[in-house]
């Protein structure tokens, strides 16, 4: 697996490699390439950050977990046998890490919202799925995003991350089994779930 | 499954929205050089509970300490409660040791009931229970007996300890 060269783009603001052979650069990090270091960095950065945020909706803990994510991650990288992708690998890091966090943080939960790309600004769309027969209808973009955030804490850490990681970020089942060690009938049966309790905790803003 | 995605279809459009939620471009830039930085930075070492912390869910350790006591509690109080209902189902273990003793001695006979006075060997019936009884029974001991030590003397003739008067006397018909 870490042999194919990985079809990943590289993230916006980086310089495009060539190349990216994801088992060289973690060949090279593992002797201490600092460079290699920040190459995987740059990689993977915006997804880390976009998972752990979506499960806890706030941006200042969502940067400090995605550093101490890969903190760890470097200082540990001689541990990563290679069983798995370094990606999935990075990626169980980050999720024990938010778990843990969300755990022991159970009693400050602050929403700080990000702001929409800009090309998604004037949330027409978003504000499109609304149903035009509540009270709710004059909600705002971000009272709604505020709203889907809150709804999302509610949800236990697993259901949060399975929702996080197949509805927001496209993930497919098999990949999500593997970063949450599970099978995909649990995958499947836990995103059913936290879709109904989501359903359910909107069901006052949403289209029937 | 296809009827729930359905179903769904607003929660799923309204999540897959959730992406476009991003930080400035300019958080990325700098993110790489802020994560090199502090892995330059000297990491004091957790201590014991931050690193147990870390391990252990605080919730599910005290679910599982509860749930040890409780388990004792329970084993404790059905050993307890298993051991007053053994003494209440049987109550001969309250009898005397001596009784059951003789009572549950195999080669005792059913004998018919024979009163006490008759009884053989002085064995009592009800109980099968020997008694030595003396065959002269001894006089109850009395600590004082006035006289007993006392010597009878004859002073001229006259015993003084017998007493002559005439309202000791006995008339008997001759």
């Amino acid at each position: 697996m870490l042999e194919t060269i990985s079809k990943e783009k590289p993230a916006k603001g980086v310089k495009a490699m060539p190349e990216w052979n994801e088992k060289k650069v973690v060949d090279r990090a593992k002797n201490g390439d600092m460079e290699a270091c920040d190459e995987l960095i740059q990689q993977y950065q915006e997804r880390i950050y976009a998972t752990i945020y979506h499960m806890i909706s706030n941006h200042e803990d969502a940067a400090d977990l995605a550093q101490i994510t890969f903190i760890k991650a470097i200082r540990k990288i001689n541990n990563f046998k290679g069983q798995s992708s370094f990606f999935t690998w990075l990626y169980r890091i980050a999720v024990n890490n938010t778990i843990n966090f969300i755990r022991t943080k159970r009693k400050r939960v602050i929403l700080s919202i990000n702001q929409m790309d800009e090309e998604f600004d004037r949330g027409e769309e978003l504000l499109g799925l609304v149903s035009k027969e509540t009270p709710q209808r004059d909600i705002s973009r971000l009272e709604l995003q505020g709203i889907l955030n809150a709804a999302m804490l509610k949800l236990s850490p697993n259901h949060r991350l399975v929702v996080t990681l197949h509805d927001v970020q496209g993930m497919p089942h098999e990949q999500i089994g593997e970063i949450m060690d599970c099978n995909t009938n649990t995958v499947r049966t836990r995103l059913h779930y936290a879709r109904k309790q989501l359903q359910a905790h909107l069901s006052d803003y949403l289209k029937q | 499954m296809e009827s729930d995605n359905k179903k769904t279809e607003p929660i799923q459009e309204l999540l897959a929205s959730k992406k476009k939620e991003k930080p400035g471009q300019e958080f990325f830039k700098t993110f790489s050089d802020q994560v090199l930085t502090r892995l330059e930075e000297p990491t004091p070492k957790p201590t014991i509970w931050e690193r147990l912390n870390e391990k252990i869910d605080p919730l599910r350790a005290v679910a599982a300490v509860f749930a040890i006591v409780i388990g004792t509690a329970l084993i404790f109080a059905l050993d307890e409660g298993s051991t007053i209902a053994e003494t209440e189902s049987n109550p001969l273990d309250q009898v005397d040791s001596r009784m059951m003793t003789d009572i549950t001695t195999p080669n005792l006979a059913p004998s018919p009931p024979i009163p006490l006075s008759k009884s053989k060997n002085n064995v009592l019936a009800e109980f099968g229970m020997p008694k030595k009884i003396k065959s002269k029974p001894e006089p109850p001991r009395i600590l004082m007996n006035p006289g007993a030590n006392l010597k009878t003397r004859t002073v001229k003739g006259r015993n003084l300890l017998r007493n002559n008067s005439s309202s000791n006397r006995v008339n008997s018909l001759k």
